[in-house]
């Protein structure tokens, strides 16, 4: 029991002093103030705009408006922007998935596959070239390849894109 | 509702036009246009409700930020912002007309 005990006691303790010496190391400056609240705002938010809103909040905090007030001001808005982040990344996320999904299916199936079938007689099921007649297949299937690679292409650069700003982030 | 109509900003909106009025009469940055805006609507803006408002106007190309002086940043009011400031304030004068005729009715009781 003792044992349980004394483990709780260091895990509570624990942060205390880290807080407690941080505290001590770095004193409570305005920057060490301006720089705190400027972390709610996501990175790509403060790369924008976060010289400009923390000049703002060093002359507001010494100007005495540096309160609560301001605070939880900042902290909602910080939050709003960090809810908009995420919202555009998941909604840049679903274009890329379509893209790359949709240009597969025109290349492969659609291009690659149905060009091959073009010299087989069999019915042509939802291949679209096969519903062509004459050299009217092959340039449909070629369209459709192509067109297909370009939107994965577009899907590959929107994801590489994403995934550069979340390892930025 | 055209893309500049300052009430799809939702509760920017009424920050977005004390920020164009301010800017109405030049370039500012953020702290005088806080100031600015204390002085001529009596209401306080703080600096993330401001920079919340500011940034959504810039990407509605309402306002465009100069290079300025250090780290502070100017804001200028665009061609777009000026004609969306004075549909809003249009509305505005229109309802509050409407507001003090119905007042110098007489018809309010208690």
């Amino acid at each position: 029991m003792s044992t349980v005990l004394w483990i709780l006691f260091w895990t509570l303790i624990w942060p205390l002093g880290g807080w407690l010496v941080d505290r001590a190391v770095n004193p409570r400056t305005p920057e060490r103030r301006v720089r705190r609240l400027l972390a709610w705002y996501p990175p790509s938010w403060r790369e924008r705009h976060g010289a400009a809103l923390g000049e703002l909040l060093t002359d507001a905090v010494a100007d005495g408006r540096g309160g609560t007030l301001l605070a939880f001001d900042v902290a909602r808005e910080g939050a709003t922007e960090r809810v908009r982040a995420v919202r555009a990344v998941r909604a840049s996320a679903v274009s890329a998935s379509a893209l790359i999904g949709v240009g597969w299916l025109m290349f492969f199936p659609q291009g690659v596959v149905a060009a091959v079938l073009t010299q087989v007689d069999i019915p042509p099921s939802w291949f679209l070239a096969l519903h062509m007649e004459g050299e009217l297949r092959f340039l449909v299937a070629g369209a459709m390849a192509g067109v297909g690679i370009l939107l994965v292409d577009r899907g590959m650069r929107l994801g590489a894109k994403l995934c550069g700003s979340r390892l930025a982030g | 509702m055209t893309g500049d109509d300052l009430t799809t900003l939702g509760r920017y909106a009424g920050p977005a036009t004390l920020i164009l009025s301010s800017l109405a009469g030049g370039a500012k940055h953020g702290y005088a246009l806080m100031q600015d805006i204390e002085q001529f609507a009596e209401v306080t803006l703080r600096p993330g409700t401001l920079y919340g408002a500011l940034s959504r106007l810039e990407a509605m190309e309402l306002i465009e930020s100069l290079e300025g002086d250090g780290r502070r940043r100017p804001y200028r009011l665009t061609h777009a912002g000026a004609g969306a400031l004075q549909a809003q304030l249009a509305a505005q004068r229109r309802v509050a007309n409407v507001g003090l005729a119905r007042l110098s009715t007489g018809l309010v009781t208690g």
